[in-house]
């Protein structure tokens, strides 16, 4: 099936966005964000994890994941966009603060305002140790 | 964009699905699935959560789910599909075997094949209590 345009140049930003987030790279991904964006952690205590509200905080948020994984990597990324609405999936490898080491699959549900990123939801796979 | 008759076929299955979810219906959702399917869910000792193959797997493993919460909802759901990919994404509510009540917003990250869920990959936002 053919992809609309407007989609393609869409998964172009979310590769874009996802190459930011393996350089570590703050000022990329938030060119990539709207004036106006929120960002929903995986992990928090609202029902829809952390909260991360207006540009500022995101960039907060963002910096914070940067710092606290330096050697993340989101890896193997997929992305797929209808319209205003689309997704990356991914597998998270890094180093803990502890020093242990996680590798989780992952994905990014985002909506989408004048071709740039107003919400990142993101989801992680809750991996048990047993 | 127009959606094709392949996206409007897939979105369909996919809120059928949901549907046959909130009544408890197992062979409806198994009607929605390949002969082929399979189930990662959202938590496990793999990177993709737990993974289920194969109808019978994935039916024992639906049913699981369906057991352990007899009032669970998927409510407020909403889809998007490109081509042979597509979204759900949902809050969960429900009553824990514990007694404890669950709110929490997930997703399942759909492939299609011939108009049936060939792979569905879940996700939970990981609630924290604080």
């Amino acid at each position: 099936m053919a992809t609309a345009v407007s989609d393609q140049v869409k998964v172009a930003l979310l590769e874009k966005f996802g190459n930011a987030w393996n350089d570590h790279d703050i000022d990329v991904l938030m060119d990539c964000m709207a004036d106006e964006c929120d960002f929903f952690g995986s992990m928090g205590p609202h029902v829809n994890g952390s909260q991360f509200l207006g540009r500022e905080k995101v960039r907060e948020g963002y910096q914070w994941f940067l710092d606290t994984f330096p050697d993340g990597q989101w890896n193997d990324a997929q992305h797929f966009v209808s319209g205003d609405r689309g997704v990356s999936e991914w597998r998270f490898t890094a180093t803990m603060p502890d020093g242990s080491s996680i590798e989780a699959n992952g994905c990014d549900m985002f909506t989408f305002r004048d071709g740039k990123i107003s919400i990142k939801d993101s989801y992680r796979k809750n991996r048990t140790t047993s | 964009m127009t959606k094709s008759y392949t996206e409007q076929k897939n979105i369909a299955a996919l809120k059928a699905f949901g549907l046959a979810g909130d009544r408890d219906d197992i062979d409806a959702m198994m009607a929605l699935m390949t002969e082929d399917c399979v189930f990662n869910s959202s938590f496990g000792p793999e990177a993709h959560g737990t993974c289920y193959e194969g109808p019978n797997q994935v039916r024992e493993a639906l049913q699981w789910f369906l057991d352990r919460s007899s009032d669970g909802k998927w409510t407020n759901p909403k889809y998007f599909v490109s081509g042979d990919r597509g979204i759900a994404e949902w809050t969960f509510t429900g009553t824990d075997t514990d007694g404890s009540s669950v709110e929490v917003n997930g997703c399942d990250v759909i492939t299609f094949r011939d108009g049936k869920i060939a792979l569905k990959d879940s996700y939970r936002k990981n609630r924290t209590t604080r």
